[in-house]
């Protein structure tokens, strides 16, 4: 639909017209229909103002909200808010990042499995489903157990995380953006 | 689970009760009296009946068999035995090794080979000691891999892909043997069985499925040129009987 425009221009309204090739028309075609997705889905908004408060943020990260026994923001969070922006940072808060193919201790989800004979093993969670469960041991290697009989203990040091999205509040959660964004 | 359980055996033909995996290897010494939850080498055991004493499944129940899982290799027919030790199965295609979790089809990891020249026509799969794998290539390599993560520990050239020998067989262990075979139908060379050592890889004694002149069976042949081109292919891997410390039947030798 778009091609005839390009390629003739709408004189009457002050748009020349374009001789360009069907290929060429077609990329910007392409480009505008994703342009409108974008708007479609909110991917283009950015946050250039932060309604919460800071000291309130800092009260909620250091107590209520129990950030600080995993987080340190001269550590880990250390300039934080020069590194992201803020609705990535944002999205990062409330959706930690996705387990990476090369785990880190931060997140890699871990077991412990207890079999009946009382036999302890712990490590890297491969899988687990309700009948089966398989992970990495200490040495390496991979243990895979029908769950039955079985005691199956999962650490997932990114459950602090999705327990906040479940109960934080608004104001919490735009108090704590402040506070991060002071975090240059 | 009890359901789930069933599924899974009935899949891969075998009732397994699959339960704690030790370490992710197999002691060789267990190859003499297989546990039913493992199926360790080509043949199950050294009997080569290709049988489990298991029960679950049987006349009544095998019509009520019904998919699991698929793992999809994405190339040519799997011709390998797949084993099964601690829960993980082992198979091959020609240059290809495969580990994957059996309970949930979960790919652990995938070993590629990459043959100059030789014959793909079939790879039969894998031996095991301890925490090692050997399997055959098309260009006539025996190649050992870590059990634990596929990565290759070493190889060793089992004979001239220029004669048109190449690798088919599972390899079979018996003690602290490696034995190997070769394929190579199409020319007159003389097929072999070699014991290698499990370590090295280096060659413990090689064995013509036709007799070199002076030994037993040399006078049944017209002359000893016909005798060291009698064919004789160790294709596929063979039985062992441990009372009488013999080997048996390697392909058609």
């Amino acid at each position: 639909m778009i091609g005839p425009v390009i390629l003739n221009g709408r004189p009457d309204k002050g748009m020349p017209s374009f001789k360009m090739t069907p290929d060429q028309i077609s990329d910007i075609s392409a480009f505008l229909h994703g342009r409108v997705r974008d708007i479609r889905y909110r991917q283009l908004y950015h946050v250039k103002e932060f309604s919460g408060d800071v000291r309130a943020g800092e009260a909620y990260f250091t107590q209520t909200g129990r950030c600080a026994s995993c987080h340190s923001v001269t550590g880990d969070l250390n300039h934080i808010a020069a590194k992201y922006e803020p609705e990535v940072l944002l999205g990062r808060m409330l959706y930690p990042a996705p387990r990476r193919s090369q785990p880190s201790p931060r997140t890699e989800v871990t077991v412990t499995v207890t079999l009946a004979s009382g036999q302890s093993f712990s490590g890297p969670l491969a899988h687990l489903d309700e009948f089966t469960v398989s992970m990495y041991d200490a040495s390496g290697d991979y243990h895979t157990w029908n769950r039955e009989g079985l005691a199956v203990i999962v650490h997932d040091p990114l459950t602090a995380h999705l327990e906040f999205l479940q109960h934080v509040t608004d104001d919490e959660m735009h108090n704590v953006m402040a506070y991060l964004e002071t975090l240059k | 689970m009890k359901l789930r359980s069933c599924r899974f055996s009935l899949l891969i033909g075998l009732q397994l009760i699959l339960r704690s995996a030790g370490a992710q290897g197999l002691d060789p010494a267990k190859l003499l009296k297989p546990a039913t939850d493992t199926w360790p080498s080509y043949h199950g055991d050294y009997s080569g009946r290709h049988h489990s004493p298991l029960s679950q499944i049987n006349a009544g129940n095998v019509k009520s068999l019904s998919r699991a899982w698929v793992y999809r290799a994405n190339q040519v027919a799997i011709k390998s035995e797949p084993l099964e030790v601690n829960g993980i199965l082992y198979f091959t295609v020609p240059d290809h090794v495969w580990a994957v979790d059996a309970r949930i089809s979960r790919e652990l990891w995938h070993y590629v080979w990459t043959s100059k020249g030789g014959t793909r026509i079939g790879s039969r799969g894998v031996g095991i000691y301890g925490n090692w794998l050997y399997f055959e290539t098309p260009d006539a390599y025996l190649v050992s891999l870590n059990i634990r993560d596929g990565k290759e520990r070493w190889h060793k050239e089992l004979a001239d892909v220029a004669l048109e020998y190449f690798g088919t067989p599972a390899p079979l262990v018996v003690g602290n043997h490696i034995l190997v075979g070769v394929g190579g139908d199409s020319m007159d060379v003389p097929g072999f069985l070699e014991a290698r050592d499990p370590e090295t890889g280096d060659v413990q004694w090689r064995w013509y499925t036709t007799p070199r002149p002076g030994q037993p069976g040399a006078e049944t042949w017209p002359n000893p040129d016909a005798m060291t081109h009698g064919g004789g292919m160790t294709w596929m891997p063979g039985t062992f009987d441990p009372e009488l410390n013999l080997l048996l039947g390697h392909g058609q030798s």
